[in-house]
């Protein structure tokens, strides 16, 4: 399904690098001199201005928590942490019982941090929600993965289908609800394309390390380098072969998940960004942050999202007045401060 | 005063045109019939502060939202607002050469005084239990990738963990998780070598064990040597340096997108690669008073950096883990005179 064909409207986003570079920077200077605690504030405004320079037919995101929102939510999550390592030190047994609870709590923490940032975010003055089903999140997170590698990996593409579907169809926005559903062949002919490409650089990796090890494979090879050898390798496989793997994985099943996901009220999607450009802006920008210190950062962060926005449509099936808010706000924090702390990113529609 | 702009009613994806008015009997929304849609106290207005060039916000008490591209029109509306001093700090100008000085000394700070707080926090913090966890899964990996089952003999192995066990006896127990210490066949490629995990655990090679059959005090000395490591925390505090440096780059500079994420989370390598050179010379300068504590001569250990400089090579380029080996063992004769 190409663009042209429905009547599709690119996403257009407005931010500039200089300005972003603005505000990144007096966010960073605040977080220093107030030890961190600023950069609750910090996020918030820099998800206000990402959110509010994303447009869809005229009409913006925008994101509504406040910074002493995420303040608390960071500190119990830093203050949980702290209470449970100095009851274990006391008694050891302990960690155990933590470590299994975890694997229950951690689902419901990631729908209680999905439900926090779709409250929190709106578009057009109109507020989403997530309601995820417990069981549902532990079958998503728990038992897919367990399913993934008992088979080896080779059923990333299923549990790349049921993590989209859990994330997508439990949001809502103003009440009408996402839905998603797509076939596993082109799942697994992105996940083709990325095993491909892992294939390729183990091959000619394979090739000169052969040459290389050939060459200096002696027990007492005084050269330093040999001793790290193993070490680099593994970094040029991750660096070469596995994070690329995974962009080019990411930027196909972006398009396939767009292209089935549909907005009560006949409302469609559409992405298409490629797989190459994009993991030529993640090496660039990369090169460029890591070039300048960091500094080039912001203008990096704009860049990407700029690529995303032009290569994301909508379709909107008639009016975008009819949009209603369920919600007021959500005042909870602590599911949004774990996905903070942790990284955790489910990934999804997320525009 | 007046601005213009539009409404949206309170949650809903509708919006009007409307006129922003502000007079003697408050501020009012004014729709294009002239028509007064909504009033309320300037006081009662929630006026968001101004991020960018984004739209300006402003919200009436029952909810209804008014939205304006006009930042200059709105100030001159309703007068200055919270934040209007944070939206000038950060307007792209020279002035912000500034705030960059300021955020490379303020992290050169962050860098020197608060990592080191924080990673001794969380060294204290850890549980004894979770370090003797880590030796497991660290050592069940080594054994996949690296390592073969001993094939020293039994009274041989005896002969070193008495020594391991003599070094012991002069070491606070509360400094190490666990006491075991373990052999293993690493072949040719490691060489004599030993190495300590984070709670404790001593894995030595065959080779080592070989190659000092006929001096237990070299021996004393790299035994010494690793248990220092462990009883200084340098596996553990390098562990949690670059998790705290990743979670302090995560919060101070947000989201830093692909690839360069995975660099900060696992590409420390040279990073971490100057501080286990800072970590050798100090479990060197440790060893020196253990292993005279335990009746052991520090010449052992200063042999056995002669021994492997005859082997393998002074081995002390930019690259390596570990400081060239003519320069310890010329530091551990110093620090034992």
């Amino acid at each position: 399904m190409t663009p042209e064909h429905l009547d599709f409207k690119q996403v257009k986003f407005h931010g500039r690098a200089g300005e972003w570079f603005g505000i990144w920077i007096v966010n960073l200077l605040l977080s220093i001199i107030t030890i961190g605690i600023y950069s609750a504030w910090a996020k918030v405004r820099m998800l206000r201005y990402f959110y509010g320079n994303t447009e869809i037919e005229g009409r913006t995101f925008d994101y509504h928590a406040t910074g002493g929102q995420i303040l608390i939510g960071r500190l119990i999550v830093i203050g949980a942490f702290i209470l449970i390592s100095i009851l274990s030190g006391i008694f050891p047994p302990l960690i155990l019982l933590v470590y299994i609870a975890a694997i229950f709590v951690v689902p419901y923490l990631l729908i209680r941090s999905a439900r926090f940032n779709a409250r929190n975010t709106s578009w057009s003055n109109v507020r989403f929600n997530f309601d995820g089903d417990y069981g549902d999140a532990i079958a998503t997170f728990l038992l897919f993965p367990m399913l993934v590698a008992v088979t080896l990996y080779t059923t990333i593409p299923l549990l790349t289908r049921k993590a989209q579907r859990f994330y997508i169809e439990n949001h809502t926005l103003g009440g009408k609800k996402f839905s998603f559903d797509c076939d596993l062949g082109p799942l697994y002919k992105a996940f083709g394309i990325a095993a491909l490409w892992l294939v390729g650089v183990l091959v000619v990796g394979g090739v000169l390390l052969g040459s290389l090890v050939f060459s200096a494979f002696d027990p007492y090879n005084n050269d330093p380098m040999v001793q790290v050898l193993p070490i680099l390798v593994l970094y040029a496989f991750l660096f070469v072969g596995f994070f690329p793997a995974a962009i080019l994985y990411r930027a196909l099943v972006r398009n396939i998940v767009y292209a089935n996901t549909v907005l009560e009220g006949g409302h469609r999607f559409a992405s298409t960004t490629r797989p190459l450009p994009l993991l030529g802006i993640a090496v660039t920008n990369t090169l460029a942050v890591i070039l300048t210190l960091g500094l080039a950062l912001p203008w990096a962060q704009i860049r990407l999202t700029r690529y995303l926005a032009d290569n994301t449509f909508v379709a909107p099936n008639g009016s975008l007045d009819a949009f209603v808010s369920e919600i007021e706000q959500d005042q909870s924090a602590i599911g949004d401060a774990f996905s903070d702390i942790e990284g955790i990113d489910i990934g999804g529609v997320g525009l | 005063m007046e601005v213009a702009g539009r409404a949206f009613p309170p949650g809903r994806s509708v919006s009007v045109p409307v006129t922003l008015r502000h007079d003697d009997e408050g501020v009012h929304l004014v729709d294009v019939d002239g028509e007064v849609w909504r009033s309320a106290e300037v006081e009662d207005l929630v006026i968001d502060p101004p991020i960018g060039r984004l739209e300006r916000k402003v919200t009436f008490p029952d909810g209804v939202l008014f939205q304006t591209p006009d930042h200059e029109g709105l100030q001159a509306t309703l007068g200055p607002v919270r934040g209007a001093a944070l939206h000038g700090a950060e307007a792209f100008r020279p002035r912000l050469l500034a705030v960059i000085f300021g955020c490379v000394a303020g992290i050169a700070l962050i860098w020197r005084f608060a990592l080191p707080v924080l990673v001794a926090f969380a060294v204290w913090l850890t549980p004894d239990t979770m370090l003797r966890q880590m030796d497991a899964g660290t050592l069940l990996t080594l054994d996949q990738l690296m390592l073969e089952p001993s094939e020293l003999p039994e009274d041989r192995r005896a002969e070193v963990t008495d020594l391991h066990a003599a070094l012991l006896e002069h070491v606070d127990p509360d400094d190490l998780a666990t006491t075991d210490l373990l052999f293993r066949d690493a072949g040719p490629q490691v060489g004599p070598n030993a190495f300590a995990l984070p709670g404790g655990t001593v894995v030595i090679t065959d080779a080592l064990a070989k190659m000092l059959e006929d001096d237990p005090d070299a021996l004393a000395g790299v035994l010494a040597h690793e248990l220092a490591h462990v009883t200084e925390d340098h596996g553990l505090k390098a562990l949690y340096r670059s998790i705290a440096l990743y979670v302090v780059i995560a919060l101070l500079a947000g989201d830093t997108g692909p690839i360069l994420d995975e660099i900060l989370l696992e590409g420390n390598v040279l990073l971490s690669l100057q501080g286990s050179r800072d970590a050798e010379r100090d479990a060197d300068a440790k060893a020196v008073p253990l292993m005279q504590a335990a009746g052991f001569d520090p010449e052992g250990l200063a042999r056995f950096f002669d021994r492997l400089q005859g082997i393998m090579g002074d081995g002390g380029g930019w690259s390596s883990t570990h400081p060239g080996s003519g320069e310890r063992a010329a530091r551990i004769r110093e620090l034992a005179r």
